[in-house]
């Protein structure tokens, strides 16, 4: 249980912390927890289990329109919208990893498969006026804890890390477990998993299903925060594209190596959009496209990868 | 949908023209995934950033019209070879490099290049939208009641030259069968003196450098901007998987294919959800016949 111990130890540091921070800086914490959460998230799928999902913002998008449209249209708390949304991302994870793995498809058949699921969900969406279509939906300001709004940037702060926790929760469970090991052998080599009795088709819409739920538990914390969500935002390739990123650049192989890979990226990326400004609106997204090349090349290991190399060296 | 109240018979003398928009939209598809059946389809290089090469092929051509006042038909002269140059520079410093890793690391090197290419293009030439003329922008074709724009016949022509050229270049030239050899078994092609290398750099320069070819033919009548590659990428993966991987005719088939519901789907549904319509074909192909439309023949 040792683990266990020190993710309630991190989490109980950090939410000592987050009082502490300039309101920018917890917008930046806010920012880290969530798009680490989606890429912890993702690092299930994708990593633990070693299929490559490109569209984990379909989760994300799926959840956040989930408990929006609820809370708007039929004045359902958050709260439980919260529950919805990670049930719906749990199924829609499990119908497309059913869909695609059951065929025995490759590798990149999925990656195609998750890209294409989630765009055609970003254009449907953008058709669908009960959902705002393509001009989105705005959350009237009402800070109340029932409506998971918070009068000050501190509430989110201990949203985002509690949705963060429950994904590192679940992550070191899965670790512990059988499922861990059914997850490891999939990746490793998926004909000597099948051969020693691993139900391998089952093992990975499981995989699919847990990253799916978890995905979707961000989408809520994170139109709650912002108050506006459109297709764009949450159900955009970028998105996804984020999700793999940060996995990568953390450390693939890693359980919380996608975390690193979010603690590092986001700040830098809110540095340069600050200092660039509006004006070249590109530019950390070539930044990103240089590092996922650079890491993949020299480092395929990740940050986590180097991190724990240099570790070991010294103990040494 | 729901205001069109006449129903389909009001739309009926539009089907021939939905169809030739299709056919022509279809062309460009298929034009745009030959190169890919070349890199993904026989060789199994996953390159996400195959449309980005489109995007930066039409840039140049749209270069060479603002800088150099070149119409695209004549830069074309500049923009083939540009773009095979950048093809092979690519194969040698990114693709390669990973050509016998996993497919995980070809998605990722080459996710990494189109958010280069594709943002490196919005920095420099900003979101805008650009129209590049030629002396052929305004003919238009008549036939009977449908009009067609010259310059989309002449890419569809080509397009369809292209596929048959390549499928005879692979089946029936020496380089052709040397390309194969490489691809079916590397170590095999390798014993039997083949400089396999080489023939990976070809074929991927050949998959590529095709799009130096269609950028130019294709921007009469196509806007410009960093994201037309993207939305050409996908459209271009699913139209190598419907007509089998690997498979020129198949890649024609497919792309005409996806044209016509494209255009015949915007027609009866008014237009914006097209692309679902694309999405909804691919994944039910892979459900329920994940080898394609021409059985699981390789060539």
């Amino acid at each position: 249980m040792r683990p266990m111990l020190l993710l309630g130890l991190a989490t109980a540091l950090l939410a000592g912390i987050a009082p502490l921070l300039s309101i920018y800086a917890q917008h930046i914490f806010v920012l880290v927890a969530l798009y680490g959460a989606v890429a912890l998230a993702w690092n299930i799928l994708g990593g633990m289990a070693g299929q490559m999902s490109l569209g984990h913002a379909l989760f994300v998008g799926a959840g956040a329109y989930v408990s929006t449209a609820l809370y708007l249209k039929f004045a359902v708390s958050p709260w439980i919208g919260l529950v919805v949304a990670a049930m719906l991302g749990g199924l829609l994870g499990a119908l497309m990893g059913y869909t695609v793995f059951r065929r025995k498809l490759s590798g990149v058949y999925f990656a195609l498969v998750t890209l294409a699921v989630a765009e055609m969900a970003l254009h449907i969406v953008s058709n669908v006026s009960f959902l705002g279509a393509a001009n989105g939906l705005a959350i009237p300001s009402k800070p109340d804890f029932a409506n998971f709004q918070f009068s000050s940037k501190l509430g989110f702060c201990y949203a985002a890390l509690g949705v963060l926790a429950v994904v590192s929760v679940t992550i070191l469970a899965i670790d512990r477990s059988r499922l861990g090991y059914v997850f490891l052998a999939i990746r490793e080599n998926e004909r000597s998993a099948a051969a020693l009795g691993i139900d391998v088709v089952q093992g990975k819409v499981i995989a699919a299903a847990i990253s799916g739920a978890l995905a979707a538990l961000v989408g809520p914390v994170y139109a709650n925060y912002v108050l506006f969500i459109d297709p764009e935002s949450v159900l955009g390739v970028p998105l996804s594209i984020d999700a793999l990123l940060f996995s990568f650049v953390g450390g693939l192989g890693s359980l919380f190596g996608p975390l690193i890979g979010a603690v590092v990226l986001v700040p830098l990326t809110e540095l340069l959009r600050s200092l660039l400004g509006g004006r070249l609106a590109g530019v950390h997204l070539i930044v990103y496209g240089v590092i996922l090349i650079l890491v993949m090349r020299l480092a395929p290991q990740g940050l986590w990868g180097l991190l724990s190399a240099s570790m070991s060296r010294r103990r040494k | 949908m729901a205001q069109r109240g006449g129903g389909l018979m009001d739309l009926l003398p539009l089907l021939p023209q939905a169809l030739a928009d299709g056919l022509l939209l279809g062309g460009v598809y298929a034009i745009v995934a030959v190169g890919l059946t070349m890199t993904f389809g026989v060789l199994r290089i996953v390159n996400f950033a195959h449309g980005d090469f489109l995007a930066v092929g039409l840039y140049l051509t749209y270069l060479g019209a603002t800088l150099l006042g070149l119409d695209p038909y004549l830069s074309l002269v500049l923009v083939l070879p540009l773009v095979t140059l950048a093809a092979a520079l690519t194969y040698k410093l990114l693709v390669a490099p990973v050509i016998r890793a996993p497919e995980h690391n070809q998605i990722v090197v080459t996710l990494g290049l189109s958010l280069i290419l594709q943002n490196a293009m919005l920095v420099f030439f900003t979101a805008d939208l650009h129209a590049i003329p030629s002396v052929l922008s305004g003919h238009v074709v008549r036939f009977g009641n449908v009009f067609i724009q010259a310059a989309a016949l002449i890419a569809s022509a080509v397009s369809i030259a292209l596929c048959l050229g390549l499928y005879w270049f692979l089946r029936s030239t020496e380089l052709g069968r040397l390309i194969r050899a490489s691809a079916q078994d590397r170590d095999a092609a390798l014993l039997s003196g083949v400089n396999v290398d080489r023939m990976y750099l070809l074929a991927f320069c050949i998959g590529v450098g095709s799009l130096g070819l269609v950028a130019p033919l294709i921007a009469p009548f196509n806007y410009v901007s960093p994201s037309v590659g993207s939305n050409f990428t996908l459209t271009a993966f699913i139209v190598v998987v419907l007509g089998s991987m690997g498979n020129f005719a198949g890649a024609l088939i497919g792309g005409f294919i996806i044209g016509i519901v494209e255009a015949v789907g915007g027609l009866m549904t008014g237009g914006s959800i097209n692309f679902i319509i694309t999405y909804a074909i691919f994944i039910l192909f892979l459900l329920f016949k994940p080898e394609g439309l021409l059985g699981g023949r390789r060539l």
